[in-house]
């Protein structure tokens, strides 16, 4: 009997595998690896949609990331509309996994905000473009799915923390691409927090693909529509690009 | 009365269907047309630009397919290619499609080496060339001018920068004159791509011959991996954006086609099932085989002619229409040729011949007998 519960459960962890036969761990490593960069820069259009319909002024974005196994770190500024002109966000991932972000400008200092806080008005999140859920250590796959005609795997990413305010994450990633097509981040009570879903792809130098356009929603109905319209995937971080963080790391 | 005459006066006596049939090879025929003339139009548009610039060679990344290459780091290539015998020119461009007005699509931006031979096939109409590698201003194309409404003096936000429109120039090339252009300096600054181009011009000495300009493209492959030197038209032929408009038009050419073959087919068996006992009378009558086939045929290959004459003009009104419409002005450049044009009609009457084959050789093969006696 116990033999058979042995077997039972070795099946049971053999069905828990991705399209590419990885395990949870292992197609979250694959994520993560995706995500490495030493340099990008997306500049993107924001449209977002208030829950009772209204818009607000379309926001234009540049993001600046570095994505290395040692540091992560993202810098978002505001084109347009005026309002957001050369207003920053900075934000970068410390040991233990958190997520620290600033806002500033010329005038204003820097003043420590939430990497959870909406980017400018919209449902974006710094937090987001860390992915931080790949690096969490139970993952768990799901099964298959589909998501507007892609087909791909479900998995559970289940938080480290008990205190964090996203418990888990659930998403449908082709782990070969390193496209998460949907992902929804749930707290402790299993509100769903936020939702992200792509709506079209683009062919990155390299081979793999990336978001061209996507959506995301936040709990309180806010929807973003985030379109890439262009993009560096070489970008060259200097010193000068992150100099107010390094400036605040050594502030503290 | 003529064989031709006796097939036009047949299909006359049915002037609906043959009107229908005629329309429905019309819609196909149109489709191919101006689809193919906007494909053969972006290639060619492109290839103008870069030929009007005065280009021999092109070095961009290998991998690049985007209707503009990925950008990279120019400073080590150029000094390689500046190295290479009869290499006389070296410079840079970078470009990316940007929405520089809520109220119309996004233009192209170009940011040109200021001073390079890039500008000299321009022509200006009103205000000045940049004066200086970081000036503050564009210059605008013609159809951008009107697309935009604006003009010398006014100012343009670009990736919120804003920009004194200094000069409006006019290109031979319709997908300059539907762009703005700086200076690089000013193009790589409000794109945040310091020291990057998405592509590298050579202009080469009036003596290499075309022996060493093959050379050149052997030296970058060899000296320079991950970069390709090309043509002006390979480059625009490696485009995604060209490859998917062409397989769109040929998917088209075999979709009209198919229906147009189909419509001619269904018309004509109708009309032979209709006129069985005609037909028989005419076999009564000594009318050889060959000649009930070449009735059937002509009456096929009139309707397609007329149908295809009536595409190629409806075609020719959509490409002109798309062409003029806000969203796709100063991108596409359609281009129709006479022998264009006879191909299609070419490929109509073969469409005709297709559908005409089975009805004809069902006609003549009808026993005068039987078909007198056809109810």
């Amino acid at each position: 009997m116990t033999r058979m519960l042995v077997l039972a459960g070795l099946m049971l962890v053999a069905c828990q595998v991705d399209a590419a036969g990885l395990n949870g761990a292992e197609a979250a490593e694959k994520m993560r690896q995706a995500r490495l960069s030493d340099g990008f820069e997306a500049r993107m259009d924001v449209l977002v949609t208030l829950p009772d319909g209204a818009h607000p002024a379309p926001l234009k974005l540049s993001v600046i990331g570095q994505m290395t196994r040692e540091r992560q770190r993202v810098l978002v500024r505001g084109i347009a509309p005026a309002s957001v002109k050369d207003r920053y966000i900075v934000a970068e991932r410390v040991t233990g996994g958190s997520v620290r972000a600033w806002r500033y400008d010329a005038k204003l200092k820097p003043q420590a905000v939430s990497p959870m806080e909406g980017i400018f008005g919209s449902s974006l999140a710094v937090w987001d473009f860390f992915t931080p859920w790949w690096g969490w250590h139970k993952q768990e796959m799901l099964g298959a799915g589909k998501v507007r005609g892609h087909d791909c795997d479900k998995i559970r990413s289940q938080a480290d923390q008990p205190a964090d305010k996203v418990q888990y994450v659930e998403s449908c990633i082709d782990s070969k691409t390193g496209v998460a097509f949907e992902t929804r981040q749930y707290d402790a009570r299993h509100v769903l927090q936020r939702e992200s879903s792509v709506v079209a792809l683009i062919r990155k130098e390299s081979g793999g693909q990336a978001a061209k356009k996507s959506r995301v929603k936040d709990g309180s109905g806010k929807v973003s529509a985030i379109d890439v319209y262009a993009g560096d995937e070489e970008y060259q971080v200097t010193a000068e690009t992150f100099a107010v963080l390094d400036r605040l790391s050594a502030d503290q | 009365m003529t064989l031709l005459e006796f097939a036009i006066s047949n299909l006359r006596r049915r002037a609906a269907r043959s009107g229908l049939t005629m329309s429905a090879i019309a819609l196909g025929i149109a489709a191919v047309v101006a689809l193919t003339s906007i494909a053969w139009g972006f290639e060619a548009s492109w290839q103008k630009a870069n030929d009007a610039r005065g280009t021999d060679l092109i070095v961009t990344r290998v991998a690049s397919e985007n209707t503009m290459p990925t950008p990279f780091r120019e400073e080590r290539v150029r000094q390689v290619l500046a190295a290479m015998p009869h290499v006389h020119e070296v410079v840079g461009l970078l470009s990316e499609m940007l929405t520089v007005s809520e109220d119309a699509p996004p233009v192209f931006v170009f940011g040109w080496v200021y001073g390079s031979y890039l500008w000299d096939h321009l022509k200006l109409q009103q205000g000045h060339w940049p004066r200086e590698p970081m000036e503050d201003g564009v210059v605008i194309g013609s159809i951008a001018a009107e697309t935009l409404h604006k003009k010398v003096g006014d100012f343009i936000e670009i990736e919120g920068k804003r920009f004194a429109v200094i000069g409006l120039f006019e290109s031979s090339a319709v997908v300059e004159n539907g762009a703005l252009i700086m200076t690089l300096d000013q193009a790589q600054l409000i794109t945040d791509k310091p020291g990057k181009v998405n592509v590298l011009n050579i202009k080469l000495d009036t003596t290499a011959s075309e022996a060493e300009v093959q050379a050149i493209k052997e030296r970058v492959k060899r000296e320079l991996p991950g970069y390709v030197a090309i043509t002006s038209g390979e480059l625009v032929r490696k485009n995604a954006v060209v490859r998917i408009s062409k397989a769109m038009s040929n998917a088209t050419i075999l979709i009209a086609g198919l229906v147009g073959a189909l419509v001619v087919f269904n018309t004509m068996l109708m009309s032979i099932n209709e006129r069985t006992k005609e037909i028989g009378i005419l076999l009564a009558l000594g009318w050889q085989r060959a000649t009930v086939m070449k009735l059937v045929f002509s009456e096929a290959v009139v309707l397609s002619l007329l149908g295809g004459a009536a595409g190629i003009l409806v075609g020719i009104g959509i490409a002109w229409g798309l062409e003029h419409v806000e969203l796709m002005r100063g991108k596409i450049d359609p281009v129709f040729s006479v022998p264009f044009c006879f191909a299609v009609l070419g490929l109509s009457v073969l469409l005709g011949i297709c559908g005409g084959i089975y009805p004809a050789l069902k006609a003549a093969r009808m026993q005068p007998s039987a078909a007198l006696r056809y109810e």
